[in-house]
């Protein structure tokens, strides 16, 4: 049964972490916060309603553009004209454009939430001995491992990965050596788009409905579990998402039925336990200011 | 008409005044050193010509054209590579990557590629850890590092602010051991730095510096020169 549990788990932590790989990639290279992520994974919940009656070829496609084309113009005209100012300006530019995404959607698509029609396909259960694996669970894990091997060459491999973790560490030297910082800041808001739509993509699928406030939770589980992780390390927010989901799902497992309304609460109390004990994180950067 | 030249330069953080007044030149294939006690402004004025800082006023000039404010990828694109004063490498990446990393402004990559090659050829020890993340170098070679990423630009002028600084006196023989051969294979180098007496040495000319920015000397250097009467007055400036 505890297998079967840590199995569940292991779905949801997986799904979380990819949450928070892009909101702490972009922290990384500009030292933003940015709270508007939420909002890309909600504009991608609803880029699949729009496309659900497309091939699954042209939604997945289609969710991604969408996203990743929001994710480059929130950097280019909300976050770059600000990139100079405070970091406090930069958190409030994006509270400020978290809730005009929010408002905009509600506007669009109404105040209620959109139903979303379901994957019946994605439901099928396999069995192994006496555990059951859902597909949803299979390609959430599956798609976890893929996008964190990509996104861990990408940063290894290519040109503009080591100009990111260049910047990363120290964006002055990186200018001096010539790397184009708008370029580099770009393409993280490139790499974040593609994360948080194959998030929405993740998430939506085993939900029955879009809303406007959908990014809301996405957002404070990403935030959540990029400070415990560690801000500034990308291993770090992979792994704080995981603990975040894991733990969460396991709680909701193991307590008895009338205790599980504290299962949030229990969480937090676990974030604030192990920031009294950690305060930069498990894995801190050098060198970050919160 | 010279490589660099400085007219008149005026820096300032605000109400504070870090340089005032500073005119210097140096010419294609000189090594002119700029020496002067710590928060005389040598650092800012390093910064000024990186592109780091925007002067108040007076001009910035690379071989003929004004540069003052330009960002710095575009000042390191007309050929001022800088190795920065506590050298900067980039610790979590690998010293291969730093090296390449510092080729960013060069398109042709089978010629980044000849330039690495000739580069650990030239700084064996970062051959044998090219594979190492650079921040577990010791000083001395991460000073290394530091020049031989600057030299990965192919730059018509190396500027070093303070490389001796934070060394041991066997490794700072070492990095100006490494500068002398540099010249000698034709570079042009504008070395900013403390260590008067090494600085004067090493170079064809040299500036002084003192408190307000302005220039008090500019002298021939080399092994000839009067140390020990230049460092008196140097002291001399940095008492006022």
């Amino acid at each position: 049964m505890y297998l079967q549990y840590i199995i569940d788990s292991i779905g949801t932590g997986s799904l979380y972490a990819l949450m928070t790989l892009g909101l702490a990639l972009v922290f990384s290279v500009m030292g933003l916060m940015n709270f508007a992520y939420g909002q890309l994974v909600m504009i991608g919940g609803f880029a699949m309603i729009l496309l659900r009656s497309q091939p699954w070829w042209v939604l997945i496609l289609g969710t991604v553009v969408a996203v990743v084309i929001v994710s480059l113009l929130m950097e280019r005209l909300a976050f770059r004209p600000v990139r100079t100012a405070t970091a406090m300006t930069m958190l409030i530019t994006s509270f400020a454009l978290a809730q005009l995404l929010q408002q905009a959607a509600r506007v669009a698509f109404g105040a209620n939430p959109r139903p979303l029609e379901q994957f019946s396909e994605l439901s099928v259960q396999y069995t192994v001995g006496d555990l059951y694996i859902s597909r949803m669970t299979l390609i959430t894990v599956t798609t976890t491992l893929v996008s964190v091997v990509v996104l861990a060459l990408l940063l290894k491999r290519t040109n503009i990965g080591v100009q990111l973790r260049a910047s990363t560490e120290d964006v002055e030297m990186s200018k001096l050596v010539g790397i184009r910082s708008n370029r580099v800041i770009a393409s993280a808001f490139v790499i974040s788009g593609v994360l948080a739509a194959i998030v929405a993509m993740l998430f939506f699928s085993t939900r029955t409905n879009v809303s406007w406030s959908s990014g809301e939770s996405i957002v404070l589980i990403a935030f959540v579990g990029a400070v415990i992780g560690g801000l500034g390390s990308m291993v770090g927010a992979a792994l704080g998402g995981f603990l975040m989901g894991f733990t969460y799902t396991m709680l909701n497992a193991l307590l008895p039925v009338e205790l599980r309304v504290f299962a949030d609460a229990i969480l937090y109390t676990l974030v604030i336990v192990v920031l009294l004990i950690r305060p930069a994180g498990i894995i801190a950067a050098k060198g970050v200011r919160v | 008409m010279s490589l660099l030249e400085l007219q008149g330069l005026r820096i300032a953080y605000g109400e504070a005044v870090a340089v005032q007044g500073l005119d210097l030149h140096l010419d294609e294939g000189e090594f002119v050193s700029l020496i002067g006690h710590n928060g005389v402004g040598k650092s800012s004025t390093v910064k000024a010509i990186a592109g780091l800082v925007k002067p108040a006023a007076g001009t910035i000039s690379f071989t003929g054209e004004e540069i003052q404010g330009k960002d710095p990828g575009v000042i390191l694109r007309k050929g001022i590579a800088v190795v920065p004063e506590g050298r900067r490498i980039f610790t979590r990446l690998t010293v291969k990557e730093n090296l390449t990393v510092g080729a960013t402004v060069r398109k042709d990559r089978s010629a980044i590629e000849a330039s690495y090659r000739s580069m650990i050829e030239r700084f064996p020890v970062l051959g044998k850890y090219s594979g190492r993340m650079a921040g577990l170098l010791s000083g001395g070679e991460q000073q290394q590092l530091a020049i031989a990423r600057a030299l990965m630009s192919e730059p018509r002028l190396l500027l070093l602010d303070e490389p001796s600084l934070g060394l041991a006196p066997q490794i700072v023989d070492q990095v100006f051991d490494l500068l002398g051969e540099l010249r000698a294979q034709g570079t042009t180098i504008f070395l900013v730095e403390q260590n008067a007496a090494q600085a004067i040495r090493a170079s064809d000319r040299y500036y002084v510096m003192r408190t307000g920015g302005v220039i008090q000397v500019e002298a021939k250097g080399g092994d000839s020169a009067d140390v020990s009467a230049i460092e008196a007055d140097y002291l001399h400036f940095g008492k006022v």
